[in-house]
């Protein structure tokens, strides 16, 4: 072997190594809450957020329940839809860099009613709410975080 | 009285100037002894003037090897990248050696790829994930027969999080 071809392997694999680490894709996990102004009452699920739920104004509300979560696998410019507890919601993964992820989320009420259609930035690590209240004083919570 | 040896040497060497040389065979002794010694001088002076000159051209002969223009020679393409690989070997080493450096540190301080989902084997169950204090940007908002309110929310330790409240137009007292 010429003795120049472990340098010319050692530059390819700088270059190679050097090479964003991300193509577009994202790992996210979301939780569905119930609140209501019930007994102080927490679920054990929800303990990732439970400091943000005791804070204003989300301790408005007394009571937490979880109705439903899970992961979501976003493929860039892909849209991904929820199938949540009451009524839906869609994720669109429009762009990304390692810090930070550019997302388009929509939800709608149970009876299929759009309610909500934002375009925001979100750090990765972080989470991400988005409350519906009803006239009753209920709300229904979308959280989210991604990396 | 006849001079001793010694004491003719001393003539000849002129340290013995009160020394008076009979002619015949003590004058030809001092006389031999001054040419050989003149002979053994004059070797003695040529050998140190015959060292240095040694040494001085075989230290020019090296320079003028080294500062000499390289020969230029026809070479194919292959051959001229080669030579410009061997010339600049250190400078390339020493960035693909730094350039490596970094891209070891780029690839330790980075987060986890998006493949690397730490969720477990349920579908339901959370990342846990490092919290990075820095507000989510909301370019554009719709909320459709509601009201919208971004918040941004900062729990007891610090963390700060944005939450979208969207609350119906016909409540009474919306948030």
């Amino acid at each position: 072997m010429n003795r120049r071809t472990p340098l010319a392997a050692t530059l390819v694999a700088t270059a190679l190594l050097a090479a964003p680490a991300f193509a577009g894709d994202a790992e996210c996990s979301y939780l569905e809450i119930g609140a209501s102004g019930g007994k102080t009452a927490i679920d054990a699920e929800l303990k990732a957020l439970e400091k943000k739920l005791t804070t204003p104004p989300l301790s408005a509300w007394t009571e937490f329940h979880k109705l439903s979560g899970g992961n979501a696998s976003l493929d860039k410019l892909k849209a991904q839809t929820l199938k949540l507890a009451q009524g839906g919601a869609s994720l669109l993964l429009r762009d990304r860099t390692d810090k930070r992820l550019e997302l388009t989320v929509t939800m709608d009420d149970h009876s299929g009613k759009r309610v909500l259609d934002v375009k925001q930035a979100l750090a990765v690590g972080n989470w991400a709410v988005w409350v519906a209240s009803n006239a009753k004083a209920e709300g229904h919570i979308l959280a989210l975080t991604c990396k | 009285m006849k001079p001793r040896d010694s004491e003719l040497m001393q003539a000849a060497d002129r340290e013995h100037r009160d020394l008076t040389v009979p002619a015949g065979d003590a004058q030809a002794k001092v006389d031999a002894i001054a040419e050989l010694g003149e002979l053994v001088r004059g070797h003695v002076e040529l050998s140190a003037d015959a060292v240095p000159d040694a040494k001085f051209a075989a230290m020019w002969k090296r320079i003028d090897e080294q500062t000499a223009a390289p020969v230029v020679e026809s070479r194919g393409l292959l051959a001229r990248v080669t030579a410009w690989f061997d010339r600049y070997r250190s400078h390339i080493i020493t960035g693909a050696v730094s350039a490596g450096a970094v891209a070891a540190i780029a690839i330790m301080v980075r987060p986890s790829s998006p493949g690397d989902s730490s969720g477990g084997a349920l579908g339901n169950s959370i990342n846990a994930q490092p919290v990075q204090f820095r507000p989510a940007e909301v370019e554009s908002l719709d909320t459709p027969g509601g009201t919208g309110t971004v918040f941004h929310l900062t729990d007891a330790d610090g963390r700060s999080t944005t939450v979208i409240w969207v609350a119906p137009e016909d409540s009474v007292e919306g948030l």
